[in-house]
């Protein structure tokens, strides 16, 4: 059984049953130095009312789980999980044709502005990209868990966003992300200690390398991966697709193993019954 | 049926945005004052209202070298020209540094500095070889007492004051 809850300033407001609202969800997670656009929720067969005053959940909070419930053979409860926190950037309501509609726009958070980076030759870059984080998001809750990168010379800058911040601080060290859930915000250049499994069962087609390293798979929608996790698919017995491959590595094994995940994006549509309608699309990089 | 935007407008926004934020991480020349003297470095503050809160930077002086080093007082104005890399270390590496890394000092005027006199250069502090100094006023003074001195001293041999006098010829400031 697919499953759903949706909460609004952390009160119940949607979730799935057998009369549950059709939702249709399309959420990219990303770190904050690789922009992949808002994220979509849009709920099905709300009444007038809640389309007439769509505005109200403006700069709220909406958090929005996903995965599968207990039910048919394959599916996998503990896959069920948090997908993705943000605030309402925009909410509107339609009614076209059958089709009576709320849709939300959903963005990390308020855009931080004017954020300077004060990088003292010396001191590491992760605690120079805390502190000034820690100006442009004074509540939020920053972790800083990269190894260091020093410089023997004064090294500041200013920026107007985030994605420019982090952008500049990747040149320095490649693997650092900035990733902003909710009110938690983690500067991190280290996978998850913890790894989740990807079997044959979750896949839905097959995993292609899509850049150097970088591997792209659909599966069944995993609320238990996020950015930084581990996965592990030794198990998964899959052909390489790669446009590029020769017929004979077509039908090798591709690259199993552990990977770490840079990005997911969430795709589902409750009511539709096709599989690749509940679904995750994950990128990862060799481990 | 949610398409209300053209695909047309949606790129050429995305494109101003990428634009926008790869512009903003190359460094401006800005102007900016001094603070402070700390050997060959300066550390200046930067003078412009922007918004963000711009920390002080430490850096070289153009024109400053082991052979020729000009004086900067705490005060002057200047311009923190952006080289786009680090100046500062011995080694600078070939990358894209903070937009505030990788500058130097130029002095400027600006309308609050007073023209003592356009067509002389004028020097209010000392010259130095690093051992000794001096200044134009020091040697305008000595040089006035060795005049005096030589228009008034009597030779030894013959008891007389100079037949010619000297003049000297100290002109006032823009003469």
């Amino acid at each position: 059984m697919r499953r759903y809850q949706i909460f609004i300033d952390d009160q119940p407001k949607w979730q799935s049953s057998f009369s549950a609202l059709n939702i249709e969800i399309d959420i990219s997670v990303s770190d904050l130095g690789t922009p992949r656009g808002n994220a979509l929720l849009r709920v099905y067969g709300v009444p007038l009312d809640e389309i007439k005053t769509s505005k109200q959940y403006e700069g709220k909070y909406v958090s929005i789980y996903g995965g599968m419930g207990k039910g048919m053979p394959l599916a996998n409860p503990s896959q069920y999980g948090l997908l993705a926190t943000g605030k309402v950037h925009q909410c509107f309501g339609n009614w076209s044709g059958t089709d009576q509609y709320i849709e939300f726009n959903i963005v990390p958070d308020d855009r931080a502005k004017n954020i300077t980076l004060e990088w003292v030759a010396g001191s590491s870059l992760g605690d120079a990209l805390k502190a000034a984080l820690s100006a442009a998001y004074p509540t939020a809750n920053i972790t800083n868990l990269t190894d260091d990168v020093k410089l023997d010379y004064d090294n500041h800058g200013y920026y107007s966003s985030v994605e420019a911040l982090a952008t500049i601080a990747k040149k320095y060290n490649p693997k650092l992300v900035i990733i902003k859930n909710g009110g938690d915000i983690t500067i991190t250049d280290k996978p998850k200690d913890t790894s989740k499994t990807i079997s044959i069962n979750d896949f839905i087609g097959q995993p292609t390398w899509i850049d150097a390293n970088t591997i792209g798979f659909t599966c069944v929608m995993r609320g238990d991966i996020d950015l930084t996790t581990t996965i592990d698919m030794t198990m998964a017995i899959t052909g390489n697709t790669q446009q590029g491959a020769y017929g004979t590595q077509k039908n090798m094994l591709t690259e199993t193993g552990k990977f770490q995940v840079t990005f997911v994006r969430h795709l589902g549509n409750y009511r539709n019954t096709d599989a690749g309608a509940w679904s995750t699309t994950i990128e990862a990089v060799t481990l | 049926m949610t398409q209300k935007r053209t695909f047309a407008s949606n790129i050429n926004k995305f494109a101003d945005q990428k634009n926008a934020v790869a512009v903003e991480q190359l460094p401006m020349s800005l102007p900016c004052t001094v603070k402070s003297i700390t050997g060959a470095l300066v550390t200046v503050s930067i003078d412009v209202d922007s918004g963000f809160d711009l920390p002080d930077i430490t850096i070289g002086i153009c024109g400053f070298t082991q052979i020729l080093q000009i004086p900067i007082s705490v005060g002057d104005t200047g311009l923190a020209v952006a080289s786009g890399v680090n100046l500062v270390d011995s080694s600078p590496v070939l990358r894209q540094e903070g937009n505030l890394c990788g500058r130097v000092f130029v002095p400027i005027s600006n309308a609050k500095t007073v023209a003592k006199n356009i067509n002389n250069l004028v020097v209010t502090s000392n010259f130095s070889d690093g051992s000794y100094y001096t200044n134009p006023t020091l040697m305008f003074t000595q040089f006035a007492a060795f005049v005096a001195w030589a228009n008034t001293h009597k030779h030894s041999s013959t008891g007389t004051p100079p037949f010619t006098l000297f003049a000297g010829n100290i002109c006032t400031a823009g003469a």
